[in-house]
């Protein structure tokens, strides 16, 4: 009869056993399943409407430009400070200048409202790679200035300005003809050696990224639209792509691109060398480039870009784009899009709007997420992003 | 024989080019100038001419291809801030590029449309970095990297009103002597300045604006010539010093021509200042300035 027990009970310790076994293994090797994206919405401001709170002493603030006006938000989306201006503001997040509408001279002031310095110029500043750059002379000078009100350096210009990006170590200008120009830390120019095959390239879009500096420059000349079409639309216009590491400017790679561009292209450098542009033709996409300038992906959009950022420690890229009519189907505002993207060009999330004006005000990395603030016509979100 | 050939090839060329000229068109009908090409504009030479019309369409100066479109309200909007406002540019066969700026932002052509002499490209506005509802006409010979003055492509306006001299002065350092009125001062170097008018007709507003040519003799020598055809800017590497480029050479801050420096003798030299405009209207100033002794002066 124990016999009889004993060899039922066998089975069990058997299974119990091997049991056993697969949950060490489990514990032991745990399945890696496919991280998962995270979006959650963190707070949302009407900052024209809002009270201004006393965010004194608050450090980190987002400054945002909004439509007749600009708002200085704490992380928290409180109102730290709002101003209203009728021709425009340039701000970052140390100081902020109202633009006039015949300018005689620039009043710089701090965050909170208070005088900081004057800039005796006559010109329309704007801030880049947190350096005051003032566009003055009807477009025929840009300068730089600090902001204590100090003039660092002025030029002149071949033309009027369509482009401009600075860092730290590089500032680059594209004017209207002439060709780009690129100035070093020292204030020596930067030769970019022979443009290649285009003789009078209009300079569209410069961008300065990555550490050390690379240099894109978006040039060329659209080909008439009469005569474009998907086959015949490539080589009007021109990527190239520099490396600024060695104090020269070391062509890379240089791609004819296809599509119609202009002032506001798209074209944007990561700190990991890949590149993003826009094309809208036949169909919006943006491409992805490889630090050496080979494709990587492309990724449709519903509509032009208009801005991209990289979401670095995830990493991710967010591309905002935004249709030029609009639409009855969305309260006649124009449409615009906001999509996540992998570096391979998969999509991991997307949201869609409609609002006259899309920006993306601020992005930065912050225990392991990206925070990202997105202005919306007059309202602000901010959303936090975290791969699981 | 050779010599003859060339003559002749010279000859077509010119005529070519004046045919390629004589075809452009004004971008307003009913053109009013309200500053000239090389005019002192408030701290900065304009680089090309501005225009009032009597309609506000803005058409191009001749066919070509729209290459950059840039639609600005007043040079806030989200993007790079533009001094010029809205602007048009347009390329056209002869490797000239017109730039079309202070437009409307509202009514804008695309990038890549084919443009021709009836296609409205803009409305005349007041966008940027201007003080009134006008069109400034940008002109760029792309192959040799200049400014042309537009008026010199445009058909001719009438005019028949010459320049003005309107102020002349010896300048010692700060100190600026009426040579109109003063004839007599102490020997040694002065700089020769001057405000010197042009008011072409048909013209807008009561603005005063810079001659087509401007040349100052002083003792029988030419010290400061200036025609204002062409202008090169030459992109200068950026300096690390405060107000290490004077940008504006041709004008002082005051906005008066800078005719260059000439020593005051003793004994009497005269000087001659002689302006014209595009139609060829010309005015000529000219004085005498004496020396005179220490004792005298007291």
């Amino acid at each position: 009869m124990q016999k009889g027990i004993s060899q039922r009970t066998r089975p069990l310790r058997h299974t119990l056993a091997a049991l056993l076994v697969v949950v060490a293994l489990v514990v032991a090797y745990p399945a890696r399943g496919r991280p998962e994206l995270t979006v959650r919405a963190l707070w949302a401001s009407v900052p024209a409407e809002d009270p201004v709170l006393d965010a004194t002493g608050s450090e980190a603030l987002i400054p945002v430009v909004l439509d007749g006006g600009f708002a200085y938000l704490t992380p928290e989306g409180s109102i730290a400070y709002r101003g209203r201006t009728a021709y425009g503001v340039a701000l970052c997040d140390a100081a902020f200048v109202n633009h006039s509408r015949t300018p005689s001279q620039l009043v710089l002031q701090h965050p909170d409202g208070a005088y900081r310095s004057t800039v005796p110029v006559a010109g329309y500043p704007v801030f880049a790679g947190g350096r005051l750059l003032v566009i003055a002379d009807a477009g025929g000078a840009v300068s730089e200035w600090t902001l204590e009100g100090d003039r660092i350096w002025r030029m002149e210009l071949p033309a009027p300005l369509l482009s401009l990006d600075a860092s730290s170590d590089h500032l680059v200008l594209g004017p209207l003809a002439g060709g780009p120009i690129v100035i070093d830390q020292s204030g020596a120019r930067v030769d970019l050696g022979s443009p290649g095959a285009q003789k009078h390239p209009v300079v569209y879009r410069v961008a300065l990224g990555g550490t050390p500096d690379r240099l894109a420059i978006l040039s060329g000349t659209a080909p008439a639209a009469d005569d474009r079409t998907p086959d015949t639309d490539t080589g009007g216009l021109v990527l190239s792509l520099y490396d600024l590491a060695s104090g020269r400017a070391d062509l890379l790679a240089r791609r004819a691109i296809s599509g119609a561009a202009n002032a506001d292209a798209l074209v944007a450098l990561f700190s990991d060398h890949r590149l993003l542009y826009g094309r809208d033709y036949p169909d919006p996409v943006v491409v992805g480039l490889e630090p050496d300038g080979s494709l990587e992906y492309e990724l449709s959009l519903p509509y032009p870009a208009r801005a991209a950022v990289e979401l670095s420690g995830l990493p991710l890229y967010a591309v905002l784009s935004s249709g030029a009519l609009p639409d009855p189907a969305r309260g006649f505002l124009p449409p615009a899009s906001l999509v996540v993207a992998d570096r391979a060009g998969r999509v991991a999330a997307s949201a869609r709007w409609a609002a006259a004006s899309v920006t993306i005000a601020h992005h930065e990395w912050i225990d392991h997420a990206g925070l990202m603030t997105i202005r919306l016509d007059d309202r602000v979100l901010a959303v936090r992003m975290e791969v699981r | 024989m050779r010599l003859r050939a060339r003559l002749w090839c010279a000859a077509l060329l010119t005529a070519g080019l004046a045919a390629t000229l004589h075809a452009w068109q004004w971008p307003v009908s009913g053109p009013a100038l309200h500053a000239t090409f090389g005019t002192e504009a408030g701290g900065f030479v304009l680089r090309g001419v501005q225009i009032e019309g009597s309609e506000p369409g803005v058409y191009p100066v001749e066919a070509g291809v729209v290459v950059a479109v840039v639609a600005r309200r007043d040079g806030s909007d989200s993007g790079l801030p533009s001094a010029l406002g809205s602007y048009v540019v347009v390329d056209h066969d002869n490797s000239f590029r017109s730039v079309y700026a202070h437009l409307e932002p509202g009514y804008l052509p695309a990038v890549g449309q084919v443009v021709g002499p009836a296609t409205r490209i803009g409305t005349v506005g007041s966008s940027g970095q201007i003080d009134r509802r006008s069109l400034r006409l940008y002109v760029i010979d792309l192959e040799s990297g200049e400014y042309v003055n537009p008026l010199l492509l445009l058909p001719d306006l009438p005019d028949r009103s010459a320049p003005q001299v309107l102020e002349v002065y010896a300048a010692d350092g700060e100190v600026l002597f009426d040579v109109r009125l003063l004839h007599e001062l102490l020997p040694g170097p002065y700089e020769i300045v001057a405000r010197i008018w042009d008011r072409a007709a048909p013209a807008t507003g009561a603005v005063g604006f810079a001659p087509y040519s401007v040349r100052f003799v002083a003792g029988g020598q030419e010290i400061f010539a200036v025609t204002k055809d062409r202008m090169r800017i030459e992109p200068q590497a950026a300096r690390v010093e405060p107000g290490a480029i004077n940008t504006q050479a041709l004008y002082n801050a005051d906005g008066l021509y800078r005719l260059g420096t000439i020593e005051v003798p003793h004994g009497s030299i005269e000087i001659t200042i002689i302006a014209r405009d595009l139609a060829g209207n010309a005015t000529t100033f000219t004085t005498n300035i004496s020396s005179r002794t220490e004792e005298a002066s007291e």
